[in-house]
């Protein structure tokens, strides 16, 4: 299981740790106030330390192992110093790190965060999104936040299954399983999502697709199945 | 006679032709919000302008034909009956008459020709007498030549001018604010000239050869006290010279006294004229957003804005928040939206959306609810704190939206489902070349009332991922907005204008996409 550690619990803090699994990682509180807060809403795995969090305390709530970082501390200072702190100890740690004010984004991406969160940035794309696509608005909504079957997903080729070889064109995936395939990650290449509309399918090739979860689970197992 | 009266004045109050001449004329030269108005101004101060140089030019040379037509008749034909429209539009006759008769019949007493007639005389009077009218009349003068004297009132032709400017007429009215201070200074202007004047008269008169009589004096008092000091006429005697110099460092300061006046004038004014000047761009815009509130969000929203090319408007009561706004190039006004006379500035029919951007719920949820018993167009708010969501979507909101929230599921999204947040984020990000668009289906085009297998994706390197339609089909749907949605549609669901298909592809292909359905509907 992967571990992953919240940093703060102040106002976004506590907003992440609401769509978290409550169970599935560790909080770090940096006050009196914020540790009630968090009991009283029912989190038990809890570590208080005070403003000044030392390299040892990071070490001693295992920030070599984990996986994942929240940095959801009020103060910008601290926070950047705090994401800085972890990314010293742990290169691999994915660490994501919200930021308010635009002016610190550079700073951030040198302190070596890996995801920044900006609560105005995003407020105004959505703004964006509303005016311009309210479509694909309410359809990622759906996606992501609906309790819609649909999903993203990516799908890895086997070498020798039956879509090795084949033009993406011909398997019509989207009426055999009821799946869009949106693009192709060519792990050769990049890690970028590449479009795909006419394109010969190769094993090691990972497919990016929309689709029914249930449908998704059908192409992954006929894939492995025919191996 | 008071038939007559009556019988004209009910004729032209229902007269439909009678009423819109006279609104017309009304707009053309007194409503500044009159479209045709500033081309009437223009005209007018072509007119002016050129004959004031005709005049000038009349001084050395003589005219020709064709300009002496123009200047006597043309000019002043143009004029006359400029004058003869305002003095016309100035009121209303008819309501007089008719005022007077309604309380006449209803008071059952006998209708007072007499005090109509008097009345009527009494404010048309009012327009001859008002100095617009003074200076209008005065410029028709001119056009008769015989008396010579009579061309000097051709610079009150430049006066007309000031009608025709407004923002010559906003400075006369800032100077107007300071009426009391500026009739003060000159009060005193004038007693220190005179005293001036008197002392060195006592002094010097038959001592100086150039002051032979009083007006010599008070002439050299106020040369020298406006430190203009032409020196034709100066003081000889010591008594004259130490005067000077006493009426030289009043002058000084009388002068800086009058700047500091004038000065403070305008820049208590500015924050109204500012104002006044983005109301009227305001009044201008054809479809506009109308911000509330200026918040590190407005700032974001109001660039993505500019960035589309929208207008928009962004409303705040903090002066502050204001100038940092103008200082982005936004049009920024400092109002209260939820006052009623900043709900009347606006026409809201050209309103697009509303957003209500401030950093407090309170405000937010009083403005949306202010703004919502005003109009019913779409308002989209902010939400704080994840509490008052309901509350501001009670108030009449149609979206609300909660920063940390959304940014909560943002970072959730990260670390639960990486590959949904990977497209999401190479979706919605600017540097991506790939986007998810929405298309419209235009009437008439090559996608009106087709079969979705009778449509080439592919040729467009395009995904269809979904289809929006209104009505509901016997296939699986999501229901959004009222609306049904097909995802992976089935190749024989039929399109229909107003359907929206959901795309992905490479912005290019959409935007080739998006040109050849527009082409083809035409």
């Amino acid at each position: 299981m992967r571990k992953i550690i919240l940093f703060g619990y102040g106002k976004n803090g506590k907003a992440v740790a609401n769509y978290l699994d409550k169970k599935s990682f560790l909080l770090v509180v940096f006050n009196e106030e914020e540790k009630e807060e968090a009991i009283h809403d029912g989190y038990l795995d809890i570590e208080v330390y005070d403003d000044k969090i030392l390299d040892e305390d990071l070490i001693s709530i295992g920030i070599k192992e984990a996986d994942i970082a929240i940095c959801m501390l009020e103060d910008e200072a601290r926070n950047m110093f705090l994401a800085l702190s972890i990314r010293n100890l742990n290169p691999k740690i994915k660490i994501i790190a919200k930021v308010e004010d635009n002016e610190y984004i550079h700073r951030y991406t040198l302190a070596g965060v890996n995801q920044l969160i900006n609560p105005y940035e995003i407020t105004a794309n959505r703004i964006d999104s509303i005016l311009n696509k309210p479509v694909t608005l309410e359809f990622i909504h759906n996606i992501v936040f609906g309790d819609n079957q649909l999903s993203f997903a990516q799908i890895e080729i086997e070498s020798n299954s039956f879509l090795d070889g084949k033009n993406i064109k011909d398997v019509n995936l989207n009426e055999l399983y009821n799946i869009i395939v949106i693009g192709i990650v060519d792990r050769e290449r990049s890690d970028k999502l590449q479009l795909i509309t006419d394109n010969k399918l190769d094993g090691g090739d990972v497919l990016v697709v929309i689709g029914d979860i249930d449908e998704i689970e059908r192409l992954k197992n006929d894939i492995k199945g025919e191996k | 006679m008071e038939k007559f009266l009556v019988y004209i004045a009910t004729l032209l109050n229902v007269s439909k032709r009678y009423n819109d001449t006279k609104n017309f004329f009304r707009n053309l030269l007194e409503n500044d919000n009159y479209k045709y108005k500033k081309y009437f101004d223009f005209f007018m101060i072509i007119i002016v302008l050129s004959s004031v140089f005709i005049l000038l030019y009349d001084v050395k040379n003589t005219l020709g034909k064709i300009l002496y037509i123009y200047d006597i008749y043309v000019v002043t034909t143009i004029f006359i009956i400029e004058y003869l429209i305002r003095f016309w539009i100035y009121n209303d006759v008819r309501d007089i008459i008719l005022n007077e008769y309604e309380e006449s019949s209803f008071l059952n007493k006998k209708f007072d020709t007499k005090k109509v007639l008097k009345e009527i005389f009494a404010k048309k009077l009012e327009y001859i007498t008002s100095p617009f009218a003074i200076i209008d009349l005065l410029a028709i003068l001119p056009a008769y030549r015989p008396l010579r004297i009579l061309r000097i009132f051709m610079l009150f032709r430049l006066f007309k001018i000031l009608r025709y400017t407004k923002s010559v007429n906003n400075f006369l009215a800032i100077i107007k604010t300071k009426k009391f201070e500026l009739i003060t200074l000159l009060l005193l202007v004038g007693f220190i000239t005179f005293i001036g004047g008197a002392v060195i008269y006592v002094f010097e008169y038959k001592v100086n050869p150039n002051i032979s009589n009083f007006f010599d004096a008070l002439y050299w008092s106020l040369i020298t006290i406006s430190t203009v000091g032409y020196g034709d006429i100066s003081p000889i005697t010591i008594q004259g010279r130490i005067l000077t110099m006493f009426l030289i460092l009043a002058g000084i300061a009388f002068i800086s006294f009058a700047t500091s006046i004038i000065a403070s004038a305008f820049t208590e004014k500015l924050q109204e004229v500012k104002t006044q000047r983005i109301e009227n761009e305001a009044h201008k815009l054809k479809s506009f957003y109308l911000i509330c509130g200026y918040s590190k969000i407005t700032e974001l929203v109001a660039t993505n804005l500019q960035k589309d090319k929208e207008k928009f408007i962004i409303i705040d009561l903090d002066e502050e928040k204001i100038e940092k706004a103008n200082e982005l190039g936004f049009l920024a006004l400092k109002a209260d939206i939820t006052k009623k006379e900043t709900l009347n500035m606006f026409n809201f029919d050209n309103i697009k959306k509303i957003f209500v951007l401030t950093n407090d719920d309170i405000i937010n949820t009083f403005i949306t609810l202010s703004l919502h018993s005003h109009t019913n167009k779409e308002i989209i708010a902010i939400a704080n704190d994840e509490r008052n969501e309901q509350k501001i979507e009670k108030a009449g909101a149609s979206y609300v939206i909660n920063p940390t929230k959304i940014s909560a599921l943002f970072a959730s999204e990260y670390i639960g489902n990486p590959v949904s947040f990977e497209i999401i984020t190479a979706i919605f990000s600017t540097d991506s070349t790939i986007k998810v668009d929405e298309v419209e289906v235009i009437e008439d085009s090559f996608l009106d009332d087709k079969k979705l297998q009778e449509i080439d994706f592919d040729k467009y390197k395009l995904i269809l991922i979904g289809v929006l339609k209104k009505s509901e089909l016997n296939e699986y749907s999501i229901q959004f907005a009222k609306k049904f949605f097909y995802f992976n549609p089935k190749q024989h669901i039929k399109l229909d204008k107003g359907d929206v298909l959901l795309l992905i592809g490479d912005i290019r292909n959409i935007n080739y996409f998006k040109y050849q359905l527009q082409k083809s509907s035409l």
